[in-house]
């Protein structure tokens, strides 16, 4: 039994060491520099304690973009997973085109992020975007979509929920077509209505698709940038960064890379603190079958 | 069976959504890790007859094609060979990762920041043949306090105002008329007139950065100070008064785009082209050939900035414009220079402006530079003959610390977002905290 366990642990040592080059050095470096004043690319770094974490608590655009990050986080998962779980009890019934149904839905995923934020953009776009245009037809006024950080946090939002939304929809398709039909069929015969079927049987037992749906999504959500960079570029007035943008610009545009790390480390410890409680909330409610 | 199709198609979904979510921290990175083994390539190389030099660009599309070209040219008449780093909007992040791991391309531009940012990792080139072609206009751009230059410099960048001239022929606008920023509000008030929009620009960093010395640094001005934003003691209370002052009037007045907060780059070339919009402040005239290239029956032309008035400053902002350094470290000295000669002859250099559009700064390609940009100067200072026009380094390049461009561009935003009294005081102290703080951070070394 202790020579199987030093083999299985043998067995992780790869997974470690890459893990810990690629998370650990960069996490280590990240706590590092952030207890610097530095520019990003000058020779010289001043040492200056916890400084930069004092000022991300003064800082007001560091707690709207906190503000931001939390609806790119909960906003996604929620629209994404309604939809995605609407359209994966859909698309599990059998009706023909069902597989070109799933695969256009699937498709917006195989783009990447930031092409799809410049498409939305002329969507979406004051003067002459298509769904302005639309709005004209029936002689309603133009409306400026992205006017506020909170509209464009909001349009920002959604367009990164439907172009993810095919992931959660292959989730929960995946794990409906792992529940054996004879649980549904029993609940049937005992007399329980669909509504009471899905609640009573097959939401329960989803619930390993939805941890991994719900966990996905807020990682997913929090970390928003591609969309973001060509929807919006953070504006107006910066309104609709993320943290992940917030700390780009931070880094590389106003050159103060002690900073951006130090918000990097505040964003490192709140998607921490966010999700490991959702996942083990979720966890307590799995259903063994 | 299904649980381990659901699994794996789990795990297919993990790794898809960490591609997706990659930030651009990442996306960065890439690049520096092709261009360090591309150098080592080169260095291995360069011991080799003809060798290979890196050369990372800021030039993109059309711009970087014809860079190709010129290069393919280099390699053909040299033997040497040259590998491109593409690093596009992501050129200024990338080199300053470089910059932090002392790892540089041999070759690269500065766009505009050849003393302040990158001197400490550039060659002085001050002995190079071509130092005494370079223009008088440009050469106090380029050279520190001592006179040393660490670019080659092939072309200038002027900055001033632009104007669709169809428009303001239309609105009955006679802009060689307009010296003062009310000449310019009047003038605004009589494009809105005919029903166009009399400034084009978005509410980005060239507003808030680019207009500036025309209102609280140049001589005559409303504020004239200059000394006070360069020693570090400036308190911005001007900068309250004159340019914020102005630009709330313009927004009052309704003389900026509906979608003034978000319009991009491409936006605003269309309308200008269109003819939809009246003036671009503080712009250059490659802009006008981004325009043309829409609409090429527009017509355009090149003003100074205004002074803030009767008797002030109207001036014209002269920046670098493509300029190659050679890194200070690199292994590839010889052809970095050879590289440098080639890009210094005229029709090299004019070759690469004629598609940037911007205008020579080596006497030789001067003499047969027959570019846009260059047309647009020629008719600017025909027109303007009679006036005295003050030519100054870009304003936040000389008068503010590296790292101000996109504080400028996030407080102008917030401005034309809200420009109560109140929100006026919070973006300049959004900007006094800034300027403190980089200024701090520059002067700290």
């Amino acid at each position: 039994m202790k020579k199987k366990r030093r083999q299985y642990l043998m067995l992780t040592i790869p997974a470690i060491l890459l893990l810990a080059l690629f998370l650990g050095v960069p996490l280590v470096n990240g706590i590092r520099v952030s207890l610097y004043k530095w520019n990003g690319y000058s020779q010289n770094m001043r040492f200056i304690g916890i400084e930069n974490f004092v000022k991300a608590f003064q800082d007001k655009l560091f707690f709207k973009t906190l503000g931001n990050t939390m609806i790119y986080g909960f906003g996604s998962t929620l629209f994404q997973n309604i939809l995605g779980l609407s359209t994966a009890l859909l698309l599990n019934q059998k009706f023909k085109g069902r597989n070109a149904v799933r695969a256009i839905l699937y498709m917006p995923i195989m783009i990447s992020g930031f092409i799809m934020g410049q498409i939305l953009y002329f969507f979406v776009q004051m003067d002459g975007g298509v769904f302005n245009e639309m709005l004209g037809w029936f002689g309603i006024a133009p409306v400026y979509w992205t006017e506020t950080g909170l509209k464009a946090t909001i349009v920002c939002m959604i367009a990164n929920s439907w172009q993810y939304m095919g992931i959660c929809m292959i989730l929960y398709l995946a794990g409906l077509q792992g529940i054996p039909d004879m649980y549904r069929e029993a609940a049937r015969l005992d007399g329980a209505g669909p509504m009471q079927v899905f609640r009573h049987v097959t939401l329960p037992l989803l619930i390993p698709s939805i941890i991994s749906a719900v966990v996905l999504n807020l990682i997913g959500g929090f970390k928003m940038y591609d969309v973001i960079v060509a929807l919006t570029g953070g504006g107006p007035s910066r309104g609709s960064l993320s943290l992940s943008y917030y700390i780009q610009l931070l880094y590389f545009q106003d050159e103060k890379a002690g900073y951006a790390s130090a918000v990097g480390v505040i964003m490192f410890f709140v998607i921490l603190v966010i999700t490991i409680p959702i996942n083990e909330f979720l966890k307590r409610r799995e259903v063994e079958y | 069976m299904k649980k381990v199709l659901a699994l794996i198609l789990a795990a297919l979904m993990i790794l898809s959504l960490a591609a997706c979510g990659g930030n651009g921290g990442n996306e960065s990175k890439a690049p520096e890790t092709q261009g360090t083994e591309k150098e080592n390539e080169s260095k291995e190389e360069g011991k080799t007859e003809g060798g290979s030099i890196e050369v990372a660009v800021t030039y993109t599309g059309d711009q970087l094609e014809v860079f190709k070209g010129l290069t393919e040219k280099f390699t053909k008449e040299t033997g040497i060979e040259v590998v491109i780093d593409e690093y596009g909007s992501d050129y200024e992040a990338t080199m300053k990762s470089r910059m932090a791991s002392n790892n540089l391309p041999d070759v690269f531009q500065t766009h505009g920041w050849s003393i302040l940012r990158y001197k400490e990792y550039l060659m002085p080139l001050n002995d190079q043949p071509w130092y005494s072609d370079l223009d008088e206009s440009g050469l106090g751009v380029i050279a520190d306090a001592d006179g040393t230059i660490y670019v080659l410099m092939i072309s200038e960048l002027v900055n001033a105002t632009l104007v669709n001239t169809d428009v303001t022929d239309a609105a009955g606008v006679d802009i060689y008329a307009i010296h003062t920023w009310e000449d310019l509000y009047a003038a605004c008030e009589k494009v809105k007139a005919i029903g166009k929009t009399p400034i084009g620009s978005n509410s980005g960093s060239g507003i808030f950065a680019n207009i500036a010395g025309g209102f609280v640094t140049y001589p005559g001005e409303a504020a004239v100070d200059e000394k006070a934003q360069l020693d570090g003691t400036w308190d911005w209370q001007s900068y309250k008064t004159t340019l914020m002052d102005w630009v709330a009037r313009t927004i009052d007045a309704g003389f900026w785009a509906e979608d003034v907060l978000t319009r991009n780059n491409d936006d605003m070339t269309q309308k200008f082209a269109d003819g939809e919009a009246a003036f671009m402040l503080g712009n250059d005239p490659g802009f006008c050939i981004s325009c043309l290239t829409l609409n090429p029956d527009a017509n355009f032309a090149l003003i100074p900035n205004f002074a803030s008035k009767e008797g002030g400053t109207e001036e014209v902002n002269i920046g670098e414009g493509d300029t190659f350094g050679i890194w200070k470290d690199t292994k590839n000295v010889d052809q970095a220079k050879a590289f440098l000669n080639f890009m210094a002859q005229a029709e090299n250099a004019k070759t690469m402006n004629d598609s940037t559009g911007k205008i020579a700064s080596l006497k030789s390609a001067m003499a047969i530079d027959e570019g846009y940009g260059l047309k647009m100067l020629k008719v600017f200072q025909e027109k303007c003959a009679d006036r005295d026009i003050f030519y100054d380094n870009l304003w936040d390049r000389k008068y503010m610390p590296s790292g101000m461009w996109g504080i400028f561009g996030n407080a102008c935003n917030d401005f034309f977002q809200d420009h109560s009294a109140a929100n006026t005081d919070a973006v300049l102290a959004y900007l006094k905290e800034n300027y403190d703080d980089l200024y701090e951070e520059a002067h700290s070394k």
